[in-house]
């Protein structure tokens, strides 16, 4: 497909070729005026060029881009032959040319038709299409035929030039110019309705480049707008509507290039309501004009353009705070979408703020107000970056999303697959901030709170199994023993009565009591050590002892609280059982200081790994003995790369 | 008198089973949980089983099942009930079949006490600790159908 390419470049090359004409014979007599058809020549040639180049770029553009070239070619040989007219004064044109080029003006509207029929693909897209691309040019060629062999003079400043290409009969002539020059606008029309039949037509992806053509579409009654304005205030409108169709003539191929290589450059609907609402001002305004100069002639008889300027002038700055409203009115008629989005943040940010809704309720008002069902808003937690629906669930958010950012932080993503411009997205996403922040830090508290309650759950539920070990540690050890002990005596009571030898019975009751006691000491120590008694150094010192194998202590910590020294002292207990039973650690280090107001209890093995806080194990009871503190455990452990347990514990010292 | 003792603490077992054998009684078996107990009783037949309450597999008030079943399978049986607290949620429906005792392991060191609370349960009678009584009076009073009455139901009369 690379000759279209090829073609588009060959047609800009022409139409460089045929400006650097112009730019030399503007230079053999630089006057004002000639400048002026330059810049003009230059504008309406380059920019199509550049647009049509910019087009074929993409491969998928067919001969869209050297349809878009032909328009600039057309307006800079227009403008180059009056330079060359005026300046260098070339040999008269052979009167076949003449007369061949009687009708060419229609070639005006042709060479902007053709880019709409093959938009945006580059090929006819429909059935309409393809007729009207066959009766288009068939109706040009029988214009322009019928233009060059009508009988009677051709128009000025051709009138003596003689028919050298011959002369068709007079009533054919009528019926065909009859039948061909009406043909050329219903074509248009018949353009329009091919275009919005295949917009209807079309995916949400093409949707967008199309409505890009209706705003290139709105330059028409601009140019139609600025004629009238130009005919109110000087009398005359030939400049205006040569620049209203000089725009008209940029403005095509440059939407019709964003439409196809960046259709989401900016938003083309928000783009449009501009457009019309400065329109609809400016006509209020002329209207008011014209009206009041005729009401003037009318009362003074005679046209006073001060006052009417002076009436304008005041209803100009009365209108300047309507500008906004109807900028609103505009946009909720023509661009209901964005309105709809922008109104429903609004309104639920205010029933928010009166406690008559949650914000949580922002994916389904806009889905409402979108009428989109595929419309997505997901919530970035602040210290992970997930992302979360609004009731705090994991979510996978699908392509393509939007990111809803404050500052650099990204704090949620917007996604929709509906036919809706990524300006608007983003748009909507910026509007939407504030009340995905609020969604976000709600979130974040309701976690905090959970996270709170099951802590306390479980910390009350480890409490009562300790309390129930405790029972039954007392009811069938210590108490069972000494009921033991007792009836042991009651035996031996008995067995005296009658005179037999009791010292075994009291041997065994008397070693039973020492079984007791030293069970009753193992149950105190479970309930709170007694070796802390001493503070934390003797206790961790007598912990290492105990264990069996080398653990280094570093304590630099002192004067800590007891409950504190408690928590500690169970931290290290339970890393360090841990180092040894399950990682298989050879050596631990235990780092015990105080860093910034918090006891710092750090536990290090080269065991193999593998540690987590398992529900129920004896890590979680840590992570939530700690949490009790107000502190924080952390544990780090990777597979083969041993094990940090670190837990920070308010102090006061 | 032949006796079963179900008890999984070897130690409180062993020392009863000496105080009993000493008293003059024979120890049929001696087991160590309620999945045996039933099937000692059945092969030894004996006049009385002394159960713990909270015995293997369980833990809980396995011992009390157990002598549900035993109740069930013989209605003769005298059943004494062990336990280091008061558990009454089987008790209630063995009290009134007879040949029953509930009694805290305590109560074994007043000897003389205790081999007549045997005596009496094994020959049809009951044998209930002070503290069973009491608490069983007070879950009765609080189930007495007249209490959940309403004062309208009460007032109203035919």
């Amino acid at each position: 497909m690379t000759w279209h390419r090829g073609f588009a470049w060959t047609a800009a090359g022409i139409t460089g070729v045929v400006l650097c004409t112009a730019v030399w014979l503007t230079a053999q007599d630089p006057s004002p005026a000639h400048q002026l058809i330059l810049a003009a020549a230059v504008i309406l040639g380059v920019v199509p060029a550049a647009a049509g180049v910019f087009v074929a770029q993409d491969r998928g553009t067919g001969v869209l881009g050297v349809l878009l070239v032909l328009p600039g070619l057309n307006a800079a040989l227009l403008f180059t032959e009056v330079l060359a007219q005026d300046v260098a004064a070339p040999p008269p044109r052979a009167d076949y040319v003449t007369a061949a080029s009687q009708g060419t003006w229609i070639l005006l509207y042709v060479v902007v038709a053709l880019p709409l029929l093959f938009f945006p693909e580059g090929r006819l897209g429909s059935r309409l299409g393809r007729w009207l691309f066959a009766v288009i040019l068939l109706d040009a060629a029988v214009f322009m035929l019928t233009a060059a062999t009508a009988p009677g003079p051709f128009l000025p400043p051709d009138q003596s030039t003689p028919h050298v290409l011959g002369t068709m009969p007079g009533p054919l002539a009528t019926a065909l110019t009859a039948v061909s020059l009406p043909l050329l606008p219903i074509s248009l029309i018949l353009i329009v309705v091919d275009l919005t039949r295949r917009y209807r037509a079309s995916e949400p992806g093409r949707r967008r480049q199309y409505r890009w053509l209706t705003l290139a579409a709105t330059f028409l009654p601009v140019t139609i707008l600025g004629t009238w304005i130009s005919y109110a205030l000087i009398g005359r409108a030939g400049a205006v509507v040569a620049i209203g169709l000089g725009i008209t003539y940029l403005a095509l191929p440059t939407l019709i290039a964003i439409a196809v290589r960046r259709p989401d450059l900016f938003d083309a609907d928000r783009a449009l309501v501009a457009t019309v609402t400065r329109s609809i001002i400016l006509a209020g305004l002329l209207t008011l004009y014209t009206a009041v100069n005729a009401i003037a002639g009318i009362l003074l008889s005679a046209r006073s353009p001060a006052v009417a300027i002076a009436v304008t002038a005041g209803a100009a700055i009365l209108l300047a705070p309507l500008g906004r409203r109807l900028q609103r009115y505009v946009d909720s008629r023509l661009y209901r979408a964005r309105h709809a989005a922008f109104e429903s943040i609004a309104e639920l940010h205010r029933e928010t703020l009166q406690a008559r809704a949650g914000p949580e309720e922002l994916q389904q008002r806009l889905r409402d107000a979108l009428a989109d069902q595929t419309l997505v808003v997901g919530y970035c937690r602040p210290a992970s970056g997930d992302v979360v629906d609004a009731r705090g669930a994991a979510m996978q958010v699908p392509e393509p999303l939007v990111d809803i950012t404050i500052g650099p932080e990204r704090i949620g993503v917007l996604s929709t697959r509906a036919p809706i411009a990524g300006e608007l997205v983003r748009a909507i996403a910026a509007r939407a901030a504030p009340l995905v922040e609020l969604v976000r830090l709600r979130l974040e508290l309701r976690q905090a709170l959970s996270d709170a309650e099951d802590s306390r759950a479980r910390l009350l539920r480890v409490g009562y199994e300790e309390r129930v070990r405790l029972e039954r540690d007392l009811h069938d050890g210590a108490q069972q023993r000494l009921v033991a002990l007792g009836m042991a005596l009651r035996l031996a009571q008995r067995r005296l009565g009658r005179g037999v030898d009791v010292s075994a019975v009291f041997d065994e009751a008397v070693a039973e009591l020492g079984t007791a006691v030293s069970e009753l000491r193992l149950l105190a120590h479970g309930i709170r050590p007694s070796c802390l008694d001493d503070g934390l150094v003797p206790a961790l010192s007598q912990l290492i002892s105990t264990a069996h194998l080398p653990i280094v202590l570093h304590m630099t910590a002192t004067d800590l609280d007891e409950d504190v020294e408690t928590t500690a002292y169970y931290v290290a207990a339970e890393a360090i059982t841990n180092a040894v039973k399950h990682a298989e650690a050879a050596t631990i280090t235990l780092d015990v200081d105080v860093v910034d107001g918090h006891l710092r209890v750090c536990i290090t093995d080269d065991g193999n790994g593998r540690a987590s806080a398992r529900p129920g194990s004896g890590l979680a009871g840590l992570v939530d003995r700690v949490g009790a503190h107000g502190g924080q455990l952390s544990i780090n452990s990777q597979q083969g790369a041993g094990t940090i347990i670190e837990a920070l514990l308010p102090c006061a010292s | 008198m032949r006796i079963v003792i179900a008890e999984d603490s070897t130690l409180f077992r062993e020392g009863l089973a000496s105080l009993l054998t000493d008293a003059g009684h024979t120890i049929a078996a001696r087991v160590p949980d309620a999945t045996r107990l039933l099937d000692a009783v059945r092969d030894q037949r004996p006049d009385l089983a002394i159960v713990d309450v909270r015995m293997p597999p369980d833990h809980t008030d396995d011992g009390a099942r157990a002598a549900m079943l035993l109740r069930a399978e013989h209605p003769h049986l005298g059943i004494l009930l062990l336990s280091q607290h008061i558990e009454t949620t089987h008790s209630v429906h063995l009290v009134s079949t007879g040949s029953f005792g509930y009694l805290l392991k305590d109560r074994v060191l007043d000897v003389d006490d205790f081999l007549d609370a045997l005596q009496r349960v094994a020959s049809g009678g009951s044998a209930l600790d002070p503290e069973v009584v009491s608490r069983l009076i007070s879950i009765n009073s609080t189930h007495e159908p007249l209490h959940t009455l309403t004062h309208a139901n009460a007032t109203c009369s035919p």
